[in-house]
């Protein structure tokens, strides 16, 4: 174990959300910025200067509440913001800063998440209203919902576009991931992924897209890979793997690297762990092992972790004790 | 005349027994030579008991029968009052969510200008037209009926006998789909409220057709308006 | 003999338990239908009426929209009404006549999805406390499930 936590080197600490939590971080597609955001209702833009990483800016004001996750676009110039204050806001880079553009409305209540379709003229969003929702972007950078999904039974905590395809999927308190495509002007649940025997609280792609990590408050990490459909019409995913025993407590997120293809978690333990897929096996059937870990990667517990986009190894995890973490993952 | 039926009913049993039981007394017991003058007694004691087991048995089956009878005809029973109540809310549901389309339609072409009270008037009479016809329901909810314990209750006292074809279910069938609440009593009362109830709906269907025309709204909306209008 | 007889009475015994007992399960069933039938009107009449009074509210609200937009033609219109067209679609396809259908809970989630997006599509223009009284509207409806 000691040897393997000498391979995750902690590169920086950053207090990012004092005397607050840090919620969710996210890379700039270009991999220069990271944006974060916490229980102090801010977003903050972070970017290195020299061999230190300073807070370029603070965006306040756009919400009453906690700021759940921030998803940026994929052309960069435009953040989207997720909030317990049941809106969703969207900020467009200006100059140095970001102003905010809109302001997306309908929930009932908190919104858990918002992430950018890779075309990025779709935007999803997720609540404890249990409802998944589809905004579309025009030219004139007007949003208009154009589906409302209600297929969880409870919370829905995380949502995930397909790297290539526009397949959306979603993992909710009721242990269950839903996958969604369109169909004829609606998007409509087309698969159903049971496995885990509890929350559901995060979603990866690899960079295929063929298989997708998902992490639980059942403390396993669960490999699904995509199958060619029997009946033709619905999608059909099967879990190939299951990661179990790693983790002591609930694992809140799953970041898979699209440079290196390593799997990091983030784990209520207060644990950053890095897995790799043992190399020559069976696709139907593939191995991870651990490969690295910090076991006191936090003081508390760690809510997320972010390979970065452009870097390979460069990772970002963040905490319930407001701090961002800076990691440098090496391969022996 | 129920009960005089029942308990006539009852009496031909027991006596039928009784007659049988004599039989098998005068066969074991009385063919032996001891005849005591104490029979009398023991056969009066015997009838008594023997009465009693078998009202208790009566009662057993009752409840048991009850229970079956209830389970058997509940989901019967919801599906039927399923379908009345949704006929007796669609008007109502139907004109509100015609008003609520005006109202924001009027919003969206005139930003900055008030609604027309003719029409936030409305939707406030038709939102109490509409807590009027689901009180109007849901009442039926408030006088449940009878429950087990309280009809073997008055089995035991022998005062009440359950109800049989000709009383409530009878009723329950004639209950027709207009009629409101309370079908324990031929209750003259809702049948009033209906009366009124769908006059009043005439009535705002009425005031919303003339908002269309008000407005110069397209013509259609009134038409189906007008299918909402009860005779 | 004494004791073949006395067995032939026991039976009769038995079967006197099994008469009276059956008299009482026939009285018992016929008034326990009618408690049955008239239990499961009343609940049935109440689930009726709210769910029926909900889906023709958006049946209401979608229809005179539809109506409205009509001679519309820009592209921003036509997606509006196809919108509305498959929220009417959605509630004429659902089984309102019979709930017992197993299709009906799916269904209505799916109208009530389609109502939301109505909703942001239609109400999200309007005054705050235009959208409050639609929401209440919803909000009534959720509560009374």
């Amino acid at each position: 174990m000691s040897d393997m936590k000498e391979n995750l080197i902690l590169e920086h600490r950053l207090s990012a959300h004092p005397d607050s939590r840090c919620w969710f971080v996210a890379w700039s597609p270009s991999g220069s910025l990271l944006a974060s955001c916490g229980g102090d209702k801010s977003v903050r833009i972070w970017g290195r200067e020299g061999d230190s990483w300073v807070c370029k800016s603070i965006l306040e004001d756009g919400h009453q509440r906690t700021v759940r996750k921030v998803a940026w676009s994929p052309c960069g110039n435009y953040l989207a913001s997720a909030s317990f204050d049941a809106t969703t806001c969207i900020w467009k880079k200006k100059n140095d800063g970001f102003e905010s553009l809109t302001v997306l409305e309908g929930h009932e209540n908190e919104v858990k998440c918002v992430a950018w379709a890779p075309s990025g003229n779709l935007l999803a969003t997720c609540s404890r209203d249990k409802s998944v929702w589809v905004w579309e972007v025009d030219e004139d950078d007007e949003y208009e919902c154009v589906t409302v999904v209600n297929s969880h039974t409870q919370d829905v905590k995380h949502v995930v576009w397909h790297p290539n395809q526009e397949l959306l999927a979603s993992a909710s308190y009721d242990n269950n991931i839903c996958i969604y495509k369109e169909e004829d002007d609606d998007w409509e649940c087309r698969a159903t992924l049971q496995g885990h025997t509890s929350t559901v609280w995060g979603l990866c792609f690899d960079t295929s897209g063929e298989r997708l990590a998902s992490c639980s408050d059942d403390r396993t990490v669960k490999i699904w890979k995509e199958y060619p459909s029997e009946s033709g019409q619905d999608l059909s995913w099967k879990c190939v793997c299951t990661l179990s025993g790693y983790h002591r407590r609930t694992v809140y997120d799953v970041s898979w690297c699209q440079l290196t293809a390593a799997l990091a978690t983030a784990c209520g333990d207060d644990a950053v762990r890095v897995f790799k897929e043992d190399e020559g096996g069976d696709p139907n059937q593939p191995v991870f092992s651990l490969v690295a870990q910090a076991t006191r990667a936090h003081n508390q517990d760690v809510n997320c972790v972010a390979w970065n986009p452009k870097e390979a190894g460069l990772l970002a995890s963040c905490s319930d004790d407001g701090d961002i973490a800076i990691w440098r993952f090496k391969e022996d | 005349q129920l009960l005089a039926d029942e308990n006539t009913r009852g009496a031909n049993l027991t006596t039928h027994y009784k007659l049988i039981i004599m039989s098998w007394l005068n066969a074991s017991v009385l063919s032996s030579d001891d005849v005591f003058d104490e029979t009398a007694d023991e056969l009066s004691l015997m009838d008594k008991e023997w009465t009693n087991n078998m009202k208790k048995r009566v009662l057993d089956g009752y409840v048991d029968g009850a229970d079956a009878g209830e389970d058997a005809s509940l989901q019967e029973g919801f599906n039927q009052g399923f379908i009345e109540g949704a006929a007796r809310t669609a008007a109502v549901g139907t004109l509100k969510g015609t008003v609520c389309a005006i109202q924001s339609w009027y919003q969206i072409q005139h930003p900055g200008t008030p609604v027309p009270a003719s029409v936030t008037e409305l939707l406030q009479l038709i939102t109490q037209h509409e807590h009027q016809v689901l009180d109007s329901i849901n009442k039926d909810l408030e006088n449940p009926p009878q429950t087990v314990s309280d009809i073997s209750e008055s089995m035991e006292d022998l005062e009440v006998k359950g109800c049989s074809e000709s009383d409530c279910c009878k009723r329950a069938e004639n209950m027709d789909m207009d009629s409101p609440s309370q079908p324990h009593t031929n209750c003259p009362e809702s049948v009033k409220t209906t009366f009124s109830l769908s006059q009043s709906l005439n009535h705002l269907v009425q005031r919303c057709m003339d908002i269309v025309t008000e407005l110069g709204l397209p013509h259609e909306i009134k038409d189906d308006l007008e299918k909402l209008k009860t005779q | 003999m004494a004791i073949e007889r006395s067995g032939d009475i026991f039976d009769s015994i038995l079967l006197a338990d099994d008469m009276f007992r059956g008299e009482g399960y026939r009285e018992g069933y016929a008034q326990g239908t009618c408690r049955g039938l008239m239990g499961g009107r009343r609940h049935g009449s109440s689930h009726g009426a709210r769910l029926s009074n909900e889906f023709y509210f958006y049946h209401g609200f979608a229809s005179t929209w539809k109506y409205l937009l009509q001679q519309n033609t820009d592209a921003k219109c036509r997606k509006r009404l196809k919108v509305l067209e498959s929220l009417l679609g959605l509630i004429q396809d659902c089984p309102l006549v019979d709930p017992q259908s197993a299709k009906l809970p799916n269904d209505a989630e799916k109208i009530r999805a389609k109502f939301r997006q109505v909703m942001e599509l239609f109400v999200v223009c309007l005054q705050l406390d235009q959208i409050s009284c639609l929401q209440l509207e919803q909000r009534l409806h959720v509560s009374l499930e």
